[in-house]
């Protein structure tokens, strides 16, 4: 079936909320959201299990916590990533630490969905991609979909998980379109090898995906053979793929939509230099936002993402590296 | 010397100013048991002494880290936890021991899981802060002020949802009701009608910070009205108001009439945390000592149970005693069972980050 990210989200939702009745969505503006990702959902399963909340995100994220602690399983949505920060306590004192702080006497099955909104003009309040920071709270599983069925199976599989799980979905690919096999089931943990290569590895994280497989063309026609691979998941995160690959071309750049400084790319970065060390033919290249807050004016934004431009020159600069 | 006394009272009357409306709640339950109002004040022995070996064991060094006791409040945990269901849950707090006792917590668990302990209720993961045991219903304890809030109308959320009837208690303090979770959960737990009992343990401070310094108000049951939430106030040093009032907000909530919230008044004996390094702030001046010591003498929770029950003619002296030595035994065979546990093994630290 052919369907938009937006609607992949949609649909995984409607999977979910109709084979099991103890799942509960919550969420601002859930009953008629802006996007469209959980049109009608309120009329099918009832304004019981399609709650709009009060701008409460504290109390809410912490309300999905306690309820999915006494066996339902929950979901909410914070709408835009940089809201997580109002609930933060709720998510990294609560929700992270409830399995081990506990050791194990609850079940957590909580997925918490949120959209990183960057490149679209929104300012330094509603434009962050904050994964990193999750990265480096234990107990948290990330997911970051970068296509339709990414999108649809790994938030069915965020929701069955029976730990806390963050799902950033990526708003600048909301409108990208692709046949969906709703039986198609990826387990959090597993990168996907977009595309094959041997000369060069590029990590892609979130949006930069879509970035990077713009630019394969270009890279054919420089005689540049990149194997792609997209994390899908930042925690767990499928580091042997990964390693596997640069092992084989001994080149990487790694794209990030997070700022650089603590990013997902310099943590995967800084495993391959610790156990690649020798594998290694060249530096290892890093494109992310540069470390200031982002920008309203649209030149100054696209002055610090990574764009296709940069993550090309990047990829050309490592490839032209001789030790 | 008369002078002073009588200024102290007249503190105490201030901070203990009394409800009205309570007065009725009591009435309407008068047939407890005399064997329950027996096991009320066990259960208060129980805490008060295993709080006491606690205290030595902090100080001695044997125990790490962060511990708060309740003594002086045990009424509160008591009343509170007998009135409750086994099935019913509880939220706690950093000061966790109290509750976790009074609704049925297996001490030798317990005082392993303060020992950091393998066999302790949390494998020796969690520590005093964080006691937890769902085998009776407690839904754990977070030590960061306010943040059980959201977790417990989650879990009334739940029980609302399945129908399956179980209450939802969740302890905190005054110092907890400055925190923006507290009035968004008011706010929540009113509009959707949830099976919650908001218990304020207001014991007029928080670690050195005086309720009168921080608040506008010194009752804080009034907050709720705002929110639509019915409260009370009442004397949180006396067990059986504070077990009769929750008894009368069970009640209401079956009634489908929502959320409580109760504003115990009480008084911590001890300083904030034990150690020797918050025995030092006894000294410093925050609070009126002299305040402190008149509830000590006259306001003592079990003190006062006791007191009553033998001019009833509930219990003689004697048994009293009787009890008394038996929790003693029963605390020092939790300490000796906590001091032979061995410690978790180092591969425990990488277990439960994740359910599998
Ligand atoms: C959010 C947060 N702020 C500050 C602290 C440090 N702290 C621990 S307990 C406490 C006082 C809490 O007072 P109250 O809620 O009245 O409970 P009490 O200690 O009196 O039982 C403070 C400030 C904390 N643990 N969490």
């Amino acid at each position: 079936m052919k369907m938009t990210y937006g609607t992949a989200i949609r649909e995984a939702l409607l999977k979910e909320l109709e084979d099991d009745k103890s799942v509960v969505l919550f969420g601002e503006d859930i009953q008629h959201n802006l996007y469209g990702y959980t049109d009608n959902l309120v009329n099918i399963f009832g304004k019981k299990r399609v709650i709009n909340t009060p701008l409460s995100e504290a109390a809410i994220v912490g309300t999905a916590v306690g309820a999915a602690m006494c066996g339902l399983t929950t979901i909410v949505d914070l709408t835009v990533a940089n809201f997580l920060y109002v609930a933060m306590d709720q998510i990294a004192n609560m929700a992270a630490k409830t399995n081990y702080m506990y050791n194990g006497q609850f079940k957590l099955p909580l997925t918490i969905m949120v959209s990183t909104l960057y490149n679209s003009s929104s300012a330094a309040q509603h434009s962050d991609r904050p994964h990193p920071i999750f990265m480096n709270t234990p107990g948290l599983k990330i997911v970051v979909p970068s296509c339709p069925q990414d999108a649809y199976s790994l938030l069915r599989s965020a929701i069955v998980d029976e730990n806390p799980v963050i799902y950033f979905s990526d708003r600048s690919l909301f409108y990208t379109k692709e046949d969906v096999d709703v039986n198609c089931n990826i387990k959090i943990g597993q990168a996907s090898v977009l595309t094959e290569g041997s000369d060069i590895t590029v990590v892609t994280i979130s949006g930069c995906s879509k970035i990077a497989m713009d630019l394969l063309p270009e890279l054919i026609n420089e005689n540049i053979s990149a194997e792609i691979i997209d994390v899908r998941s930042l925690v767990p995160l499928d580091i042997n793929t990964i390693k596997k690959s640069v092992r084989k071309t001994g080149r990487v750049v790694i794209a990030d939509t997070a700022h650089k400084s603590c990013s997902a790319a310099s943590e995967i970065s800084s495993i391959l230099a610790e156990d690649l060390f020798y594998d290694l033919k060249a530096p290892i290249g890093i494109v992310a936002y540069d470390d200031v807050p982002v920008p309203f004016a649209k030149n100054l934004e696209l002055q610090i993402m990574p764009t296709k431009e940069k993550i090309y020159q990047k990829v050309v600069n490592i490839m032209q590296f001789n030790k | 010397m008369n002078k002073n006394i009588s200024r102290i009272e007249s503190v105490i009357k201030d901070t203990l100013k009394i409800n009205p409306e309570r007065a009725d709640e009591t009435q309407k339950f008068i047939d407890m048991e005399n064997s329950e109002k027996i096991s009320l004040l066990r259960k208060m022995i129980r805490i008060r002494r295993f709080e006491e070996k606690v205290t030595n064991y902090k100080l001695d060094g044997k125990i790490l880290g962060p511990v708060h006791t309740c003594v002086g409040q045990e009424a509160v945990n008591v009343g509170v936890c007998s009135a409750l269901s086994d099935h019913d849950y509880i939220v706690g707090n950093h000061r966790s021991h109290g509750y976790m006792i009074a609704k049925g917590a297996k001490i030798n668990l317990l005082m392993a899981e303060i020992f950091g302990k393998s066999t302790g209720t949390n494998g020796g993961k969690g520590g005093s802060m964080h006691v937890s045991d769902i085998s009776i219903g407690s839904l754990g304890a977070s030590g960061i002020v306010g943040s059980g809030l959201p977790v417990a109308c989650g879990a009334a959320f739940a029980s609302q949802y399945k129908n399956d009837g179980k209450i939802t208690c969740v302890f905190f303090g005054d110092g907890a009701s400055n925190e923006g979770t507290f009035h968004e959960c008011m706010n929540l737990a009113s509009i959707w009608k949830l099976p919650i009992i908001f218990l304020l343990e207001n014991n007029g401070v928080a670690v050195t910070t005086l309720l009168k310094g921080v608040s506008a108000s010194l009752d804080l049951y009034h907050r709720a009205q705002s929110y639509g939430i019915s409260s009370k106030q009442i004397d949180g040093q006396n067990v059986e108001e504070v077990y009769y009032t929750v008894k009368s907000a069970i009640a209401s909530i079956k009634e489908g009439k929502g959320a409580v919230l109760i504003e115990a008044k009480t008084c911590r004996f001890h300083e904030h945390q034990e150690g020797h390094a918050y025995l030092r702030m006894s000294d410093v001046g925050y609070r009126d000592k002299q305040e402190v010591n008149y509830w000590i003498a006259n306001k003592d929770p079990i003190k006062l149970f006791s007191n009553k029950l033998i001019a009833e003619d509930i219990i003689a002296t004697s048994e009293i005693e009787h009890i008394y030595a038996e929790e003693n035994h029963n605390i020092e065979n939790a300490i000796a069972y906590a001091d032979i546990s061995s410690f978790p093994s180092n591969e425990d630290a990488y277990s439960n980050v994740f359910i599998k």
